[in-house]
């Protein structure tokens, strides 16, 4: 059995406008484990970026509760879950979300600083290594406005790591991208993922969902299913496509 | 109209902050403005109506009623320029002050204070006992009662109920203080002569026994040189002719027809144009007016800067939306126009509220500077003056936003329809990477130099407001030492006076005494006179140590008997230069050569005062010096032991010696307390406002900052930055900034502080003001004002923790 990072216990969300109040997530049990590619997919308005946001501690929870490594997090101070998010989380956006005024290295760098125990030194040369390793060494000193939607991506997803997280949160990585940008960061993703990585994404691509070893299926706020995969390895189109089909088949059985 | 309406409105209603924050400096600006110039303005109106109220003549002189005869008068009233001369008869009596207990108030028993007759001479109106107004129907004063101008209030701090003891001859009086009056001719702290005005019955008695004390004294030489003497003279104003006056002779182009016109004018040594006595009532006005009216300035440029740092913000936040609605079809000048309605009008709610909450001040403090210059104003009339200034100031803020809005023409419809996202181009920034030492800094630097334009505006401002606080704490630096008011304005100051009632008097003894008590670090003898130059009275003071002048601008002290330091105004108005002969006319008509060896920078005279030798001075007066009775006066090693010297000097001697003071600045020592602590509360009350515009400017520029940067906050905030590290990088941002502008403005003001102030200052004679530019205290000042800007920055970033990083998610 994998040890669980992130477990939620029925967790609820659920927002008032105007007096009128909207149910996102009702009573959500589900736990994430280490070394596991978890997609969550669902048709728009399920509430899978929700889902995210309240088991990464961005969003608030309205009930239950979300533990990391057994610890709830849902009513950490303001210190401790940025403390968290610098040192235990990863995050990628469905825009690259770069800091406008830090070239590519800068921004994978920064974080990195905030670093517990490592020097400053030990961050950069971090993040030279995941410079070269997403293929940015060319544009590693020029600004976001001077590079292209895929360099970002590559740039936020190396960011989300470059302080050896427990979990890498990603939340519609490849929505902004091409389809060219979109297998390069999904390549990245399943690489950070063989060396161990633990990711949480979220998707309504079938595409980037079969690079996941688990699926889970959220309608209405509501996990509907789950489906365990084996762990997803660079392939032909053929073992591709037969993945594609079995993720269908289930996705069809839960009328997606 | 209803289009612009809606969207001025809505701009409003969105940007809150800012247009409150500009609101209200625009209000302080208005505030301080119409304050300032009311006062200036006010004052000034009532120093001329109250010298026309008081029949005040074009002329005002004063001689001994042996020189100014009627054939002296006749002489005068036959020139051309005349149209009429009106005459009285005052008694000059040498006085001294007790308070109603008995104790002594007045330091110096002046020579120079002259009694009249209630209903004679000119008409001075009597104060409330409030002092906040005239009395109705004035009632004369009672006999044994006498009036005394307002400012003696404040100097030597007489009240109602006190005593004035009249020293005539072997005799003495004593009269009660029952009332002030406003004198617009001699009523003015900074004039040492004073009016008393007493009840006619008590001025015929007055009169009988200076007469018999006349006889038994002899005639003085000249108004000047009468020692402790009470004696009759006769005053004069003299009026412009109509046909003068419409010829546009000025009441200064009148003193001198008279004293080239008739040969008591060219020998009087007591004349003056009624330009030049309001000229010293409005003296203390003319500086405080200007000092406030630069604050005024200082705050409009920052509303200024700050305004145009709003708009710059608003277009760049709001790019989409003014390309949405360029794209829908509203033209650029509609927009241009609503950014000035909006701007405009904030500017103008601001004026309005400050110009009311002004013109609410102004009487409350009309009657305190009525205590300095003599003069109690009112400010019935419309402010046409400020309301003019105000209203200049509203069109430049509007020109200054139709400039600014210049900016509108670049956006295209197609950024709307980017959602907004202009094409950023960082073309400057500082290459030094970001390399995770000292991130914040680092960060904080990269931010500032990545968007150095969003700057300026607080670089500018803290340049202003470094620049006048180091200069406001400079000069109150310079004045604020103790005695170092002396100095600055060129005076010097005699502890202990010693003058000889006996001819008996032994002054070594007199010294030994004294050094007993404390040791003497100099002694001399000063002496005073007034000598006609170009119709005009000018002080002439004579030193037997002219070392102790101290405020030269050029050249040196006389050292021999034919050299003299003259005023800077004068040296100016006669057109001297160091080395030119100057020829000084004596009392006795005689002109006597001198050599200009320097100019003094001094308030002496308002500048037209000159320091010769004592001998010289003598000669002037037609004193013979070594039969002079001039007192010999005492600067101590320990001046705080001056009143106890004095009890040693009346132990020892008695009677034998007068050790009251005398020295020629002994009784300006309250005065020159209240511009002391006058400075000192404008210094700290600016200060203050100083910081609280510190605090505003910052809030209102990082509310814009915000809003440009919220993306880039909230990912900082997903990334694992804590809220206190953010609003530490803001406030590592506007320090480094403001440091900047407060080093250049504090640089400014070390390098032209002192020039500017010796130009307001040199108005008066003052023209080498040395302000204390102590390299640590400005340092100290610098940084600190840094710091304020750090603090207010720290604050106002509070607003950090409102940035969601769900927004993140939401785009």
């Amino acid at each position: 059995m994998k040890p669980i990072i992130i477990q939620a216990e029925r967790l609820s969300k659920s927002y008032a406008a105007d007096g009128v109040q909207t149910h996102v997530l009702s009573n959500v049990d589900l736990a994430l484990y280490e070394g596991d590619f978890t997609a969550v997919m669902g048709p728009s308005g399920s509430g899978k970026s929700t889902l995210l946001y309240c088991l990464s501690g961005m969003d608030t929870v309205t009930a239950g509760d979300v533990l990391y490594r057994g610890s709830s997090i849902t009513s950490l101070r303001e210190q401790d879950m940025a403390e968290l998010r610098a040192q235990r989380f990863g995050f990628v956006f469905q825009q690259a979300h770069l800091v406008s005024n830090l070239t590519l290295f800068e921004n994978i760098a920064v974080p990195g600083y905030l670093k517990e125990g490592r020097s400053a030194a030990d961050t950069r040369a971090v993040a030279s290594a995941l410079v070269d390793r997403m293929d940015l060494a060319a544009d590693a000193h020029h600004l976001p406005s001077q590079t292209s939607g895929g360099q970002q991506q590559r740039c936020a997803v190396a960011r989300s790591v470059v302080n050896g997280p427990d979990v890498v949160f990603a939340d519609e990585p490849t929505g902004a991208l091409n389809r060219a940008n979109t297998l390069e960061v999904l390549s990245l993703l399943c690489e950070l993922n063989a060396a161990g990585q633990s990711i949480c994404m979220v998707t309504h691509d079938v595409q980037c969902a079969v690079r996941a070893n688990r699926i889970l299926y959220l309608e209405d706020g509501v996990i509907k299913g789950e489906l365990d995969l084996p762990a997803y390895r660079e392939g032909d189109a053929a073992y591709l496509k037969a993945r594609e089909a079995q993720v269908n088949a289930w996705l069809s059985s839960l009328s997606w | 109209m209803a289009l612009m309406r809606t969207l001025a409105i809505a701009g409003i209603k969105r940007s809150k902050g800012s247009f409150l924050g500009i609101f209200f400096l625009m209000a302080l600006t208005a505030a301080a403005l119409t304050f300032t110039i009311c006062m200036y303005v006010d004052l000034n109106a009532r120093e001329a109506d109250a010298l026309a109220e008081a029949g005040a003549g074009d002329v005002y002189a004063y001689d001994l009623a042996s020189s100014l005869t009627d054939e002296a008068v006749a002489s005068v009233r036959a020139l051309d320029e005349v149209g009429e001369v009106r005459t009285s008869s005052v008694l000059v009596v040498p006085t001294a002050f007790h308070g109603e207990d008995g104790r002594d108030i007045d330091k110096n028993p002046s020579s120079a204070v002259q009694y009249q007759a209630w209903g004679t001479g000119i008409s001075c109106r009597l104060f409330t006992p409030d002092g906040t107004g005239f009395a109705d129907d004035p009632e004369p004063p009672a006999p044994g009662e006498v009036y005394v101008p307002l400012t003696l209030k404040v100097s030597p701090g007489v009240d109602v109920g006190d005593t004035v003891e009249l020293a005539i001859g072997d005799r003495s009086r004593t009269l009660t203080v029952s009332g002030f009056i406003e004198d617009p001719q001699m009523g003015t702290a900074f004039m040492e002569l004073k009016r008393y005005q007493v009840a006619p019955e008590t001025y015929e008695e007055l009169a009988r026994d200076v007469d018999e004390a006349a006889v038994a004294q002899g005639e003085p030489i000249d108004i000047y040189a009468t020692g402790s003497f009470a004696y009759r003279i006769t005053e004069m104003n003299a009026f412009l002719s109509d046909a003068a006056r419409a010829r546009g002779v000025q009441p200064s182009d009148l003193t001198r027809a008279i004293a080239e016109g008739t040969a008591w004018g060219a020998s009087t040594s007591g004349m003056f144009s009624s330009t030049t006595l309001a000229g010293y009532a409005m003296m203390v006005v003319i500086i405080g007016a200007a000092v406030m009216g630069v604050f005024a300035c200082l705050l409009f440029v920052v509303a200024l800067v700050i305004c145009t740092h709003a708009i710059s913000s608003s277009i760049e936040e709001h790019y989409a939306d003014y390309g949405t609605l360029k794209a829908v079809g509203v033209g650029r000048r509609t927009l241009a126009a609503v950014l000035v309605v909006e701007y405009g009008g904030a500017s103008l709610a601001g004026f309005a509220v400050g110009f009311a909450l002004a013109m609410a001040a102004v009487p409350a403090a009309l009657p305190f500077f009525a205590q300095l210059t003599g003069v109690l104003a009112d400010n019935d009339s419309v402010p046409v003056a400020a309301l003019c200034v105000l209203g200049a100031l509203l069109a430049l803020v509007a020109a200054v936003v139709a400039h600014r809005a210049r900016k509108l023409a670049a956006i295209s419809p197609l950024v709307a329809l980017r959602g907004g996202a202009a094409d950023h181009s960082f073309a400057s920034r500082a290459t030094r990477p970001v390399t995770g030492s000292r991130l914040n800094l680092q960060l904080a630097l990269r931010a500032v130099v990545s968007a150095k334009r969003r700057y300026v505006g607080l670089v500018l401002c803290a340049f202003l407001l470094c620049a006048f606080v180091v200069l406001v704490y400079g000069i109150c630096g310079t004045l604020n030492k103790p005695d170092a008011a002396y100095g600055t304005f060129g005076m010097w100051k005699s502890d202990v006076t010693a003058a000889a009632a006996s001819p008996d008097l032994d002054f070594d003894e007199v010294e030994r005494t004294i050094a007993d008590v404390s040791p003497i670090e100099r002694s001399w003898q000063e002496s005073f006179t007034m000598v006609n130059l170009g119709g005009e009275s000018r002080s002439f003071v004579g030193l037997t140590d002219t070392s102790l002048v101290t405020g030269m601008s050029e050249g040196r002290a006389p050292l021999y008997d034919n050299e003299v330091l003259v005023g800077s105004n004068l040296a100016s108005l006669v057109g001297l230069e160091l080395g030119d002969e100057f020829m000084v006319p004596g009392n006795d008509g005689v002109e006597r050569p001198f050599i200009v060896c320097g100019k003094l920078s001094s308030m002496l005279n308002a500048g037209y005062g000159c320091v010769v030798t004592f001998d010289s001075v003598c000669e002037l007066a037609g004193i013979d010096p070594d039969a002079s009775s001039a007192p010999h006066q005492y600067a101590l090693a320990d001046p705080g032991k001056a009143d106890e010297a004095r009890a040693a000097l009346e132990r020892r001697f008695g009677g034998e010696v007068d050790a009251r003071p005398s020295g020629l600045f002994s009784d300006t020592g309250d005065m020159v307390e209240l511009i002391q602590s006058l400075f000192v509360t404008m210094a700290y009350v600016m200060a203050l406002v100083a910081v609280a515009l510190v605090f505003l400017a910052v809030s209102l520029i990082i509310g814009r900052l915000f809003s440009a940067e919220r993306h880039d906050l909230g990912v900082y905030r997903a990334l694992g930055f804590t809220c206190r590290a953010l609003r530490v990088q803001f406030a590592l941002r506007f320090f480094c900034v403001a440091l900047l502008g407060c080093a250049l403005g504090a640089a400014a003001a070390m390098l032209g502080g002192g020039w500017l102030v010796s130009q307001l200052f040199g108005l008066f004679g003052l023209t080498s003001f040395a302000l204390d530019a102590n390299p640590f205290a400005v340092g100290g000042l610098t940084l600190g004002l840094a710091a304020v800007f750090l603090a207010a920055a720290y604050v106002s970033s509070r607003k950090v923790k409102r940035v969601d990083v769900r927004e993140l998610v939401a785009e």
